[in-house]
């Protein structure tokens, strides 16, 4: 394992690009549906206590 | 079909397509497609690279990191085009969904830009030996970067003003007429980087057993990157129809 | 129209022969760009000469694109911005004698830069044409791009930061050639073909900026 790990000595390169990339990915993705769902929370309350306001 | 019903189809298709209400309700279903499709190829992708591809008998193993570095690069400059686009499409004819998937594009696109940055600088180090060269490709890349920021920028200004849209939507326009004179330019100015590994035009020099995942990440990435986009887009078009009649509707329905 | 036409003219002349701000500003921010760079280096090296090109440019950039945030500024708080639109001359035929005498401002200013910059930094050029033909075409592209970003500044109003930001990334190609055109100058035995790429882009720009332009100022008075 330890030596698949290493990868001839290129191991760290592979695993940090990796390991950023897919970080970086995964944050904006949790950050697009973290806002996506704020967003719906925040109308669903409007339409609860609808204070009038016609469109 | 003659021409006058295929326009016509066309234009009923646009319009549909174009209204936030029948986005925001069609956009769900191609969401989820893509989301899951575009994961599972890239998961797929990665694993066959990382584990099963034979390594480069020239990079030895570091050549694995192309299959996250070549499909960020890839996506990234189509979204700056698909940005371009969608940002001359809100200019003629103001149409403000097109501005939201500008809006999203960018986010998306610099995101894209950075990862393939970092990682192919990372890449650079047991190739060339140092993690920054100023060849054509990395300069372009993060002129690109440039590019994105500035438009991300003018839109932090003032999220909501009509006026900053019209503006970050005309820089978008001239980034993209502009792109390939800097794109030249910078070639012109030091060519040091490998050329083109893919190429639709000629026959691949990679062997089928690294191509295969290269592709299945190329397609995966555009479709991954292709949900976020939609998902930001309809997160802009519930924020700017928040009061309007379908939401409401939407809500009361329990379909939001 | 054609008198119009004249009217607008003679008024951009007058204007561009009385407003020796802008040159001066531009005029001295060069300077003093160039002072401090020198105050940078080891006074023995000869690393300075190496960087002549690369610096005189960045600097023409910087200038430029700092000066040119306010080119319209004037005319569009005095509301002359507003009658050109309204007006039955074409807006871009407006806008390009607009341009073409901010152009001429920044030559009047390199023209004093230059010579000045050259006893300086102690450099002498092989081919002084050449350099001064670069200079003349490079600042040409620039007007056309820093005044479509100018126009669309003024939208965003304040920032001129971002007007920078925004700008500069679009002016590289004029960076690259033009500085491979003034390290030609500097050694006679190098080759300067460069200099059709960068009239072929400043063709190009100049044929379609001043339109671009005039859409973007028909926007922002929208």
């Amino acid at each position: 394992m330890n030596e698949f790990l290493a990868m001839n000595g290129h191991g760290i390169y592979i695993w940090t690009a990796y390991g950023i990339g897919f970080c970086m990915l995964l944050s904006l993705t949790i950050w697009v549906n973290t806002q996506f769902k704020l967003e719906k929370k925040r109308i669903i309350r409007l339409v609860e206590n609808d204070v009038g306001e016609p469109e | 079909m003659n021409q006058a019903t295929f326009s016509s189809r066309f234009k009923r298709w646009f319009h549909q397509w174009g209204s936030p209400e029948s986005f925001f309700v069609k956009s769900r279903f191609w969401e989820i497609i893509f989301g899951l499709f575009g994961a599972a190829l890239l998961l797929m992708s990665w694993t066959w690279g990382l584990f099963f591809a034979p390594p480069d008998y020239l990079q030895g193993d570091s050549f694995r990191i192309i299959y996250i570095h070549v499909p960020t690069a890839s996506a990234a400059l189509t979204f700056y085009f698909l940005m371009g686009i969608s940002s001359a499409i809100f200019l003629i004819w103001r149409m403000k969904l097109a501005d939201h998937a500008a809006a999203s594009l960018c986010i998306v696109g610099g995101t894209l830009t950075t990862i393939s940055l970092i990682t192919g600088s990372i890449w650079g180090k047991p190739t060339w030996g140092t993690y920054w060269q100023w060849d054509a490709r990395l300069t372009s890349m993060l002129i690109l970067l440039l590019l994105f920021l500035g438009v991300a920028m003018i839109r932090q200004v003032q999220s909501n003003s009509d006026r900053i849209r019209t503006v970050a939507c005309f820089i978008a326009v001239i980034g993209m007429i502009n792109l390939p004179i800097i794109k030249y330019s910078v070639e012109w100015w030091n060519t040091l980087h490998q050329p083109a590994t893919l190429s639709l035009s000629e026959k691949p020099k990679m062997h089928i057993s690294m191509l295969i995942p290269l592709l299945m990440g190329i397609t995966g990435m555009y479709f991954f990157s292709g949900y976020l986009v939609i998902r930001q887009t309809r997160y802009h078009v519930l924020k700017s129809c928040r009061r309007q009649g379908w939401v409401k509707r939407l809500v009361k329905n329990g379909a939001l | 129209m054609f008198k119009r036409l004249g009217n607008v003219l003679k008024r951009e002349i007058l204007l561009s022969s009385r407003q020796f701000g802008f040159t001066a500003q531009l005029f001295i921010f060069l300077v003093i760009g160039i002072v401090l760079f020198a105050m940078g280096f080891n006074q023995a090296s000869d690393a300075i000469r190496e960087s002549v090109p690369a610096l005189l440019w960045f600097l023409i950039l910087l200038a430029t694109t700092l000066v040119a945030s306010s080119w319209f500024r004037d005319d569009y708080d005095n509301g002359w911005l507003a009658q050109w639109v309204m007006c039955d001359i074409p807006l871009s035929l407006l806008i390009l004698v607009k341009q073409f005498f901010a152009w001429i401002q920044v030559l009047v200013t390199l023209i004093l830069f230059i010579p000045l910059s050259n006893i300086m930094l102690n450099i002498e050029y092989e081919k002084p044409l050449l350099a001064y033909a670069s200079f003349a075409i490079g600042t040409a592209i620039l007007v056309q791009i820093t005044s479509v970003t100018a126009v669309l500044s003024l939208l965003i109003g304040r920032s001129s930061v971002l007007h920078s930001i925004v700008t500069l990334p679009l002016t590289i190609p004029v960076l690259i050639f033009g500085a491979e055109i003034n390290r030609a100058a500097l050694d006679a035995s190098s080759n300067a073909n460069v200099v059709w790429f960068l009239m072929a882009i400043a063709a190009f720009v100049w044929s379609i900026g001043p339109w671009t332009t005039a859409t973007a100022l028909r926007m922002s008075l929208e």
